[in-house]
């Protein structure tokens, strides 16, 4: 049931008792639990979950969330453990229980919700007598169904089947009985987990990720009702946001210290309009975490920024971290002994723009051309990874300070995350170097393929935190706002020129020779699946000077035979090419090339700045010529790729736009027109549709025998306030009715 | 029900650790093959359960032959077949940080709860890395040792298979799918444990290869099908499957030993044919009941698979699988008084049929129920089509139908693409460049099924765009509006839709002239087989039957000035035809293509390209109207 086993993976579920007492009951066998969880959490009159009918109009839904609840209670304390000396140790009890009651409409929501998965007990328990550290977690579920009549029928969870029945790993699977289109479910998972270790530091990354969670307010299903929970003991710190007007918690302190932090949400809506969106930027979220131990310490360790506070305290917290990691990180020796070897000793009697460049592609060639032996992927799959642009800056900063050259460091907001404003940890932003000069030279880290002086297309238009270092030691900081530049449509673009003649055996038959050339944003996508890891790795190690491979990799290996390995995987890499530049004209032209051949890539853009990506190919393909008679119909449109025109739902939108980039996309079509023919309805194909989002334009001419057609889509900007979104539309449907535009061949 | 054949399938299982890097299909052939194997089988007789057993020993060698990779290594298991011992080396050590895991196996979200795997990763971490990997396993009744399969994902450079047979087992074994490969079988015999060894050398066996509509396994992977018989041992006589009555006797008394409460599902039935008032209506209403209320979960516990649930236990979980599905269906009928028996059937994913006796023959259960002297097959899980409809991986199959101590041996009955339609007839006429009229559509068979299914099984609040969009082909121009369709619930007869149309720029207009595109969906355009790189006869899903009629008017003052050709292609598979007629007022299109055999073979692939070529050229052609 994806529903239920992302909730279960989402949200955990922990002890009742947390702040009972330490003692635990006197029968603590797992029936008994159950039944006791079950007595209390069936016992609970919540108003919500009373809820047996809903409004007619809820009938056209799938399914409807009628009320789910969140509530998790979490207590740390130090324990002392006694080995041969005293030590301290964290333990933590945690109970977490996630309940649901849902109304089932469809065949659709009742396979959605038929089946409930769950880890039933697992003891990851370490260590004997003295040092045992306690890791234990355990999951009760129950359900009952309530029939359209109001019958209500308690499911016996007996009826589970256990996938996996080891004494320390169980887990569990229960298909609902009896449940049927028209029936309500209500069911709940909770989870008690205990946990001993030596502080926040000790916990994996799984037990670190399950400490936070995030509520987007927005569902699969439309929620009526949604309470959650949280309750934390004195000693945790705790962390959270209320990011776009999603409301706030209401945070109660018991005598005891214990806090509170309660939010009671109703009428959570359904996703809409997916296209070109960012939920993180257009739906009310809530986020939440939680630390124990030393403050400063954890903000460090476990990249938890700051206590929440609406004022601008909290936005300066944020930064603390980056800059104290500017100042304690260290500098990779790697791009230091490049720059040496390739500059000698004179460094810094070398142009300021060249040493920049030169650091910053060493720094790159540091990330993605050493290997660590275990992955040896290095298909198309490898150029999708990105670099860590907190670590790789912090690094580049320490080397320009070298060479004395002054810099600005720019925490951005990536729109695929929350703005500046909800900044949460630091993994929420990116960070990017800006060098002030005659023209701002920016450099970022983000995939392979991503340049010296170009900005990541989402980082373009967002909000950064300015931190100007004030001196090299990282102590004291100038910190401001600023905003990234949005790189106009120009510098992101697709030229394709297509030379089109009919085959002569068959003239319904069109042969196309194809030249692609992209620039900015819009060669990574192209980049990625057609340049392969071998060519980024000649092409860096030869411009930089760069070790041979067998020295690239890690310490203690055989480096003589795994570098083979790696010579091998790149060979082998090799043969996904093919299909690679097939899949890129199926997705282009939505249907399967023939006589597929001379696809080559003609340049890699991997070196320069505002490099070019180059690939071409020639290839045969039907269904764009049609025969009438004595004469043809040329299907010109088509060879634009095809579009969809928005349908009457999409028309309507409610959130603004957010564009991939501002880009350009030309096509230049040089159609030979076969002897003995004429081509009729070339001047029906000019066209110009303008306004302030963007322009479609075509514009046809017949010189002697070749009809050259031109057409330019632009969107102008890469986001736009849904305001705009007419306007948008008159491009798109320009774009989709030229598409279906035809001239006639027509017999002389 | 232990089937070996899933271990071919579950060598593509992901499991945890560390993950095979992503190579492309004919790389993988090459990095990681199979140098050395030994499959030793013993049938031996189990004196303390007193019973006999087979005992296998199956160690297989994989090498790693240009860099680095990790393969999932799996083997299925079940209460029937249990795994004594797991070893594995790599390089003549052994990993400690690799636990073997015993689960359940899953496929597509639904799980079996007999059928396990014990499964770990392999990391071949350099080219040369040997790594050795040996199972030890117990089946504990011969009926289910069914296959042994000779054939990997990888390259078989070589692999022994013995069998030891005492001379008191009585088991043939058929080889299937040998033909072409290089696989030697000889039999001595041991005189000091009076038993025949049958020893199968295979060289250079090309991996295997999972194409989408391809035949099962069965069709087209060498193995051997293992029809034990009988044995005689200790004064033990045990009869298994020496005749087809034999296999009868046994799945019969595993489905006569399932105790229904008969009340609960008597009350039911008269519940459900409330107001029926005839024999065939309340047998479809049970029928349809079924089908509609029933889920599907395939939860196959007890006797690996054969022992349905108890049907008042399907009708209380409301869920079931085939078994407990069909179970619940005769229960009913028969709580009514019909003769309604249960069916085993092999569906047409295994090649083989009852001639040979074996569990390995059916894979699949569904009720009969005899109606003044006719059978009807009733399979509910294939929801939403009609009372004597019948599916293609059931059609014309041979069928065990229980009929007391004595079974049936019938056919479903076959069918011919007419139980199948994708009917369209449009009405047009030109306005402007504006193609406008009514539109009726008609499905009819699987064709039918599959819209159901789409139109329920997708979300309600966007099944209404769904169908818009696949009627409209996402063509937002393709306008349609009042769109009416028969009732959706009800399978008992075709499903019909209706709609008026404005098709924007649905024609071309040069000068005065008009081209016209008059085929809007082009069915089978460009579906081409790949003769170079397909290795195995393409299976469609159904025999299609689509017929499309448009009929035209011609504008006031304008004439025909181009008909396209007609064009027929008839053969004893497929038939594709396009007609054009015309009157002084009209323009009609009719288009048919049947397909009469949904498979066609790799030997046909060459034709069938000529012929796919030939359909698109005829449907890249227009329709030309000039003014007069």
């Amino acid at each position: 049931m994806k529903t239920l086993t992302l909730v279960i993976a989402a949200f955990l579920c922990f002890n009742i008792n947390a702040f009972a007492q330490d003692a635990p009951p006197a029968d603590t066998t797992y029936a008994h639990k159950a039944d006791e969880i079950q007595k209390k959490i069936w016992g609970e009159k919540v108003p919500e979950f009373e809820v047996k009918t809903l409004p007619a109009s809820m009938d056209k839904e799938s399914a409807v969330i009628i009320a789910r609840s969140l509530n998790v209670e979490l207590s740390s304390n130090n324990k002392l453990k006694m080995v041969i000396f005293s030590s301290s140790t964290t333990r933590t009890n945690k109970v977490s229980t996630f309940r649901e009651r849902v109304k089932i409409n469809d065949k659709s929501s009742l396979d959605a919700f038929s089946t409930l998965e769950y880890q039933k007990s697992l003891d990851r328990t370490k260590g004997g007598f003295l040092t045992k550290y306690v890791n234990k977690k355990d999951t009760y579920i129950g359900a009952k169904i309530i029939k359209p009549s109001g019958q209500e029928i308690m499911i016996n969870t007996g009826e589970e089947v256990l996938t996996k029945n080891e004494s320390r790993d169980k887990q569990g699977q229960l298909a609902i009985p009896g449940l049927q289109v028209g029936d309500i479910l209500d069911y709940y998972i909770c989870k008690i987990e205990l946990v001993e270790n030596n502080g926040d530091e000790d916990l994996t990354k799984q037990q670190k990720d399950e400490n936070e969670y995030a509520f987007i307010l927005a569902d699969e299903y439309p929620v009526l009702s949604y309470n959650i929970n949280f309750k934390f003991n004195s000693k945790i710190n705790v962390y959270y946001i209320n990011a776009n007007k999603a409301p706030d918690f209401k945070i109660t302190t018991e005598a005891n210290g214990d806090k509170t932090y309660n939010v009671q949400l109703k009428d959570i809506p359904k996703y809409v309009d997916k296209l070109w969106s960012e939920p993180f930027r257009q739906y009310p979220y809530i986020r939440i975490s939680s630390s124990y131990g030393d403050k400063f310490l954890n903000l460090l360790a476990a990249g938890q920024l700051f206590t929440y506070d609406k004022n601008a305290a909290k936005i300066i917290n944020a930064v603390k971290s980056y800059e104290a990691q500017l100042a304690y990180q260290g500098t990779d020796p790697v791009p230091e002994k490049l720059l040496k070897r390739q500059f000698g000793k004179e460094v810094k009697e070398n142009p300021r723009d060249t040493l920049m460049k030169f650091l910053y592609d060493a720094l790159k060639y540091r990330a993605f051309c050493y290997y660590d032996g275990q992955n040896l992927d290095v298909t198309s799959k490898r150029g999708r990874g990105t670099a860590r642009s907190l670590y790789c800056i912090a690094q580049l900063s320490h080397m320009l300070y070298n060479l004395n050259i002054e810099h600005e460091i720019l925490l951005v907001a990536p729109r695929n995350s929350g703005s500046l404003d909800n900044f949460f940890s630091k993994g929420d932003v990116e960070a990017m170097i800006r060098v002030k000069g005659d023209k701002d030279v920016y450099m970022a880290f983000d995939d392979v393929f991503t340049q010296y002086n170009e900005i990541p297309a989402n980082y373009q238009g967002e909000e950064a935190f300015l931190l100007l270092p004030q001196n090299h030691a990282y102590t004291a900081f100038t910190e401001s706002r600023t905003k990234i530049a949005v790189v106009e449509a120009s510098k992101n673009y697709v030229k394709t020129i297509m030379n089109v003649s009919l085959v002569p055996t068959n003239m319904q038959k069109v042969k196309i020779q194809r030249t692609v050339t992209e620039g900015g944003f819009m060669r990574h996508g192209d980049q990625q699946n057609l340049v392969l890891m071998q060519n980024i790795d000649e092409t860096y190690t030869d411009m930089l000077g760069g070790d041979d491979l067998t020295k690239r990799l890690p310490k203690g290996v055989n480096a003589e035979k795994l570098s083979t390995e790696y010579q091998d995987a790149f060979e082998k890499a090799k043969e996904d090419l093919p299909d690679n530049f097939k899949a890129e004209i199926v997705d282009e032209f939505d249907q399967e090339p023939q006589e597929f051949k001379d696809f080559k890539v003609n340049s890699n853009g991997l070196t320069g700045i505002d490099p070019v990506f180059s690939y071409s190919g020639t290839f045969v393909m039907n269904n764009y010529v049609k025969k009438a008679g004595n004469n043809y119909v040329f299907e010109a449109g088509k060879f634009i790729s095809t579009f969809n025109k928005a349908d009457e739902k999409e028309r309507t939108r409610k959130i603004d736009i957010y564009m991939p980039a501002a880009r350009t996309l030309t096509y230049v079509i040089n159609f030979t027109i076969p002897a003995g023919y004429r081509v009729k309805g070339a001047e029906d194909l000019s066209h110009n549709q303008n306004n302030e989002t963007g322009t479609f334009s075509v514009g046809a001419t017949v010189k002697g025998n070749i009809l050259s057609i031109q057409v330019n889509r632009i969107y102008t900007h890469n986001f736009e306030k849904v305001e705009n979104w007419p306007k948008l539309l008159e491009i798109m449907d320009s774009f989709s009715d030229f598409t279906n535009q035809k001239v006639l061949l027509e017999k002389i | 029900m232990i089937n070996k054949l899933l271990f071919i399938a579950l060598t593509a299982v992901s499991i945890s650790g560390k993950a095979s890097a992503h190579t492309p299909r004919a790389a993988k052939e090459k990095n990681v093959s199979i140098p050395e194997s030994k499959l030793n089988y013993e049938f031996v007789f189990n004196p303390l359960s007193n019973r006999v057993e087979v005992k296998e020993n199956l160690s297989t060698t994989y090498t790693c032959n240009t860099y680095r990779e990790t393969i999932p290594i799996a083997q299925p298991y079940s209460d029937l077949e249990v795994i004594d011992d797991v070893s594995f080396k790599i390089d003549g050590k052994t990993p400690r940080d690799i636990k073997p895991e015993f689960t359940y196996y899953k496929d597509k979200d639904i799980f079996y709860s007999d059928e396990r795997i014990c499964a770990f990763p392999l990391p071949l971490d350099k080219q040369g890395s040997k790594g050795v990997v040996t199972f030890k396993a117990t089946v504990l009744d011969p009926r289910f040792f069914t296959s042994i399969f000779l054939s990997e994902p990888y390259l078989v450079e070589n692999r022994e298979v013995t069998i030891k047979v005492p001379r008191w087992m009585h088991v043939d074994l058929k080889d299937m799918n040998f033909a072409g490969n290089s696989i030697q079988r000889s039999v001595d015999y041991d005189e000091k444990a009076d038993a025949d060894i049958y020893t199968y050398s295979i060289d250079n066996l090309k991996p295997e290869e999972h194409e989408k509509n391809a035949p099962g396994p069965t069709y087209l992977f060498p193995h051997i099908l293992v029809l034990a018989k009988s044995a005689e041992v200790k004064g033990n006589t045990f009869t298994y499957f020496n005749t087809l009555q034999d296999q009868y006797n046994w799945c019969h008394k595993l489905v006569s030993s399932v105790v229904n409460n008969e009340d609960v599902l008597k009350t039911k039935a008269l519940e459900i044919t409330k107001g029926n008032t005839n024999d065939i209506d309340k047998i479809k209403s049970i029928f349809y009941w079924v089908q509609n209320n029933i889920h599907y979960i395939a939860f196959e516990d007890g006797i690996a698979g054969f022992k349905p649930e108890k049907a008042d236990e399907v009708l209380r979980k409301n869920y079931g699988d085939c078994k407990g599905m069909a179970h619940l269906t005769k229960a009913l009928l028969k709580s009514l008084g019909y003769d309604a028996r249960l069916c085993w059937i092999g569906t047409d994913h295994i090649a083989y049929d009852y001639t040979t006796p074996s569990l390995a023959v059916d894979n699949h259960m569904i009720c009969a129920v005899v109606y003044q002297g006719k059978t009807y097959f009733l399979d509910a899980t294939e929801s939403y089509l009609g009372f004597n409809e019948y599916a293609e991986r059931i059609e014309g199959r041979q069928v065990l139908v229980e009929n007391g101590d004595q079974y049936l041996l019938s056919h479903i009955p076959a069918t011919t693409a007419t139980q199948n339609l994708d009917y369209e007839k449009r009405v047009l006429t030109i306005t402007g460049t504006n193609l406008q009229g009514h539109v009726e559509h008609l499905w009819k068979g699987e064709d039918k099924e599959s819209i159901l299914s789409s139109l329920n099984d997708g979300k309600k609040d966007e099944s209404a765009d769904a169908f818009n969009k696949y009627l409209n082909n996402s063509n937002t121009d393709y306008a349609i509006s009042n769109l009416t369709t028969s009732n959706q619930t009800d399978y008992d007869h075709d499903l019909t839709a209706k709609y008026d149309l404005n098709y924007k720029n649905g024609v071309s207009k040069f000068g005065k002239d008009y081209y016209v595109d008059i085929d809007f969906r082009k069915e089978l355009n460009d579906y081409t087989m790949n003769t170079t790189e397909r290795q195995y006869d393409y299976w469609f899903y159904y025999k299609y039957n689509v017929v499309c009629e448009t009929q035209l008017a011609i504008p006031a003052g304008y004439q025909v000035n181009t008909l396209p050709p007609d064009f027929s292609i008839k053969n004893n598979n497929y038939e594709f035809t396009i007609q054009y007629t015309k009157t002084a007022d009209n323009v009609t299109y009719k288009k048919s293509l049947i397909l009469k055999n949904s498979r066609i073979s790799k030997a046909q692939f060459v034709q069938w390209n000529a012929d796919i070529a030939k359909l698109n050229a005829a449907y890249n052609q227009q329709l030309v109207l000039t003014a007069k």
